[in-house]
């Protein structure tokens, strides 16, 4: 038996109130992510990628469907997703646009954060930290808070935090928007390993029509819905690139 | 790894200016603080100093200090032949304005009973007590001689044998202690005029004009009571005399205290109440503006999984240390500056413990503030 997609959305609907009108930000939108896959979810502004990303990502419920990662049915629509904090810290990795570091702490000090919080020991947290920078070649930036790095550097401090924890799945929005072209097709090469060597499955929320080939697989949002055929490459078919 | 320490090194100037600020308010409450402590030990100096158990003052009257009193200048023997008297002392005190080098300074001229009382209990600095039952003064610092001066009063000089610090009476004027005949001789002073009006018959109306009332000498008698006696019968043997009136020490104090200096007390009270109050809702804003600042970290340590513990914890040890360090700040600053001050600002401790449990509700209180506010941020923030 074939083991369970590490993210499955199952038809998932948000639906937001505006005054009187109801917007449908998704539309039944269903969806498999296995282990090792790096799959981009595109779409013009508005058609609901970001939305699917923060239902994937836990960060909210939606109003009918349900998420399940690794087998476990962990967000529907009564969910308390506050409670999922831990689950999301052992499982979810997030990456945006942004880096998002924390600006009074170092690069090592912002990955090694990631560690602490969940109960490693500083000692070793900040020595898994260094090992995991240095493996993405920012061993030299350790000591470095996030103003002294670069965008692209910036960008890989994000990466290896939400890599720390060792996460079955990696979401990321917009992660190369504000790189340059060869900076962002580095970073996702870079996922392309992670999701190789570490067996994770990675969800990216693109614009980027040049980096498309980069993904094992590409969905296409409109209007909060899956386009038909839309839906480029084989489910499960990961790293042929 | 501590969040609160790591934002604090990073932001040190931010921090420190933070804490300056809050020192400031401090220092100011201690202030507060300290001038009403310092007026309560100034108008208790000299009574609790002087070391008698009971005052014998005018008859009907609650003198020297909360209102006016004259009686003979004999009455102490009539006080030391009271069984149960161990010692009686004259007692004159009044505010005394001269003249050194062309400067108008301020003095209240304290007796002293020379030579049963040399002012051995007055603490001196530099010099001596009183050697001579004349033309001697022990001065304190604060009216601005020097030991060895002379200086004229009345119609004598008397020289500065010894200096005292920190010695003043109720309204901030430093003590100039002579002996009581040469107290009473200043007090007596009068133009040639006033004498030639006396001779011609016109004494009390020329007399009323003089500082102090000329067919009185002295202010009050200083009575040492033996310790086996009942003070009762004391004051009950000078009640009958019908002329004079007796107050025990707790009694002047309480006059003092509670009747000349009350308004006083009530009103720099109900500043230092304000004061506080007003500190209060300075640090509470600073300490929720910092929180503010935080939100995105905030939200980003929500998005990594971070317990609501560790944001709470990063909240309140920057409330905490702002407020030890402006209050520890304060402190410094206060023990600098207020010692130049004119009048004396007394900081105790025991106030500085209640102003540090009060910086400790107020942080509390604002980190509440913060907490409330940081726990209602949501994780997807970040994306905004």
């Amino acid at each position: 038996m074939s083991p369970p997609p590490v993210l499955s959305i199952r038809d998932v609907q948000r639906l937001y109130r505006s005054g009187d009108t109801t917007v449908r930000a998704l539309d039944g939108v269903s969806l498999d992510i296995h282990r090792g896959e790096v799959v981009g979810i595109s779409g013009p502004s508005g058609s609901g990628k970001s939305t699917l990303l923060l239902i994937a990502g836990l960060l909210e419920p939606p109003s009918a469907g349900e998420v399940l990662i690794d087998g476990r049915r962990v967000s529907h629509p009564a969910a308390d997703l506050d409670r999922l904090r831990t689950f999301r810290r052992n499982h979810i990795g997030f990456i945006f646009q942004k880096a998002n570091l924390i600006p009074f702490l170092t690069a090592v000090e912002n990955v090694a954060l990631a560690l602490e919080i969940d109960h490693v020991p500083p000692r070793a947290a900040r020595a898994y930290a260094g090992a995991l920078l240095a493996s993405l070649d920012l061993g030299h930036r350790l000591d470095n808070h996030p103003s002294r790095l670069s965008g692209g550097e910036q960008q890989r401090v994000a990466v290896a935090r939400a890599l720390a924890n060792a996460p079955s799945l990696l979401l990321a929005d917009e992660p190369t928007a504000a790189l340059d072209s060869v900076r962002g097709r580095q970073v996702l090469q870079l996922f392309r390993e992670i999701a190789r060597t570490r067996q994770a499955a990675v969800a990216v929320v693109t614009h980027d029509q040049r980096a498309l080939d980069l993904f094992d697989r590409t969905i296409e949002l409109s209007d909060g819905r899956t386009r038909d055929g839309a839906v480029h490459g084989t489910p499960g078919a990961a790293g042929t690139h | 790894m501590n969040l609160a320490f790591k934002d604090i090194r990073f932001n040190l100037l931010r921090f420190l200016l933070t804490a300056l600020g809050v020192a400031f308010l401090m220092m100011s409450s201690m202030g507060m603080v300290g001038l009403y402590r310092g007026i309560v030990a100034d108008a208790l100096l000299i009574i609790e100093r002087i070391g008698a158990d009971q005052w014998v003052v005018q008859g009907g009257r609650q003198g020297p200090f909360s209102e006016g009193s004259a009686i003979s200048s004999t009455m102490d023997r009539r006080v030391e032949g009271i069984a149960g008297v161990a010692s009686a002392r004259r007692f004159v005190q009044f505010s005394q304005q001269f003249t050194r080098d062309g400067r108008q300074l301020r003095a209240s001229v304290t007796g002293l009973d020379f030579p049963k009382d040399p002012g051995r209990w007055i603490p001196i600095v530099r010099g001596r007590p009183l050697a001579s039952g004349h033309y001697e003064a022990v001065a304190d610092m604060s009216i601005g001689l020097r030991l060895g001066e002379k200086v004229h009063l009345g119609q004598d000089d008397y020289t500065v044998v010894g200096l005292t610090r920190g010695m003043v009476d109720t309204g901030g004027d430093g003590l100039l202690f002579v002996t009581v005949n040469d107290a009473v001789a200043i007090a007596q002073r009068r133009t040639s005029e006033e004498v030639l009006l006396a001779r011609a018959g016109a004494g009390p109306a020329a007399a009323s004009r003089s500082s102090v009332p000329q067919d009185s000498k002295i202010a009050a008698v200083l009575v040492t009571l033996n310790p086996a006696v009942d003070p009762e019968l004391v004051r009950r043997a000078v009640a009958s005399w019908g002329d004079a009136n007796v107050l025990s020490r707790a009694e002047q104090e309480n006059l003092l205290l509670n009747q000349r200096l009350w308004r006083l007390r009530v009103q720099i009270l109900a500043f230092t109440g304000v004061l506080l109050v007003v500190t209060g809702i300075v640090v509470s804003l600073i300490i929720y503006m910092l929180t503010m600042e935080n939100l995105h970290e905030i939200a980003m340590l929500k998005l990594i999984g971070a317990d609501n513990s560790v944001i709470i914890v990063m909240i309140a040890q920057q409330a905490f240390l702002i407020g030890a360090s402006g209050l520890g700040l304060g402190l410094m600053l206060s023990r600098l500056v207020f010692p130049f001050f004119p009048r004396k600002v007394l900081i105790l401790p025991g106030d500085v413990a209640l102003l540090g449990i009060a910086v400790a509700v107020i942080c509390a209180f604002a980190s509440l503030l913060g907490i409330s506010r940081a726990l209602k941020v949501r994780a997807q923030e970040v994306l905004s």
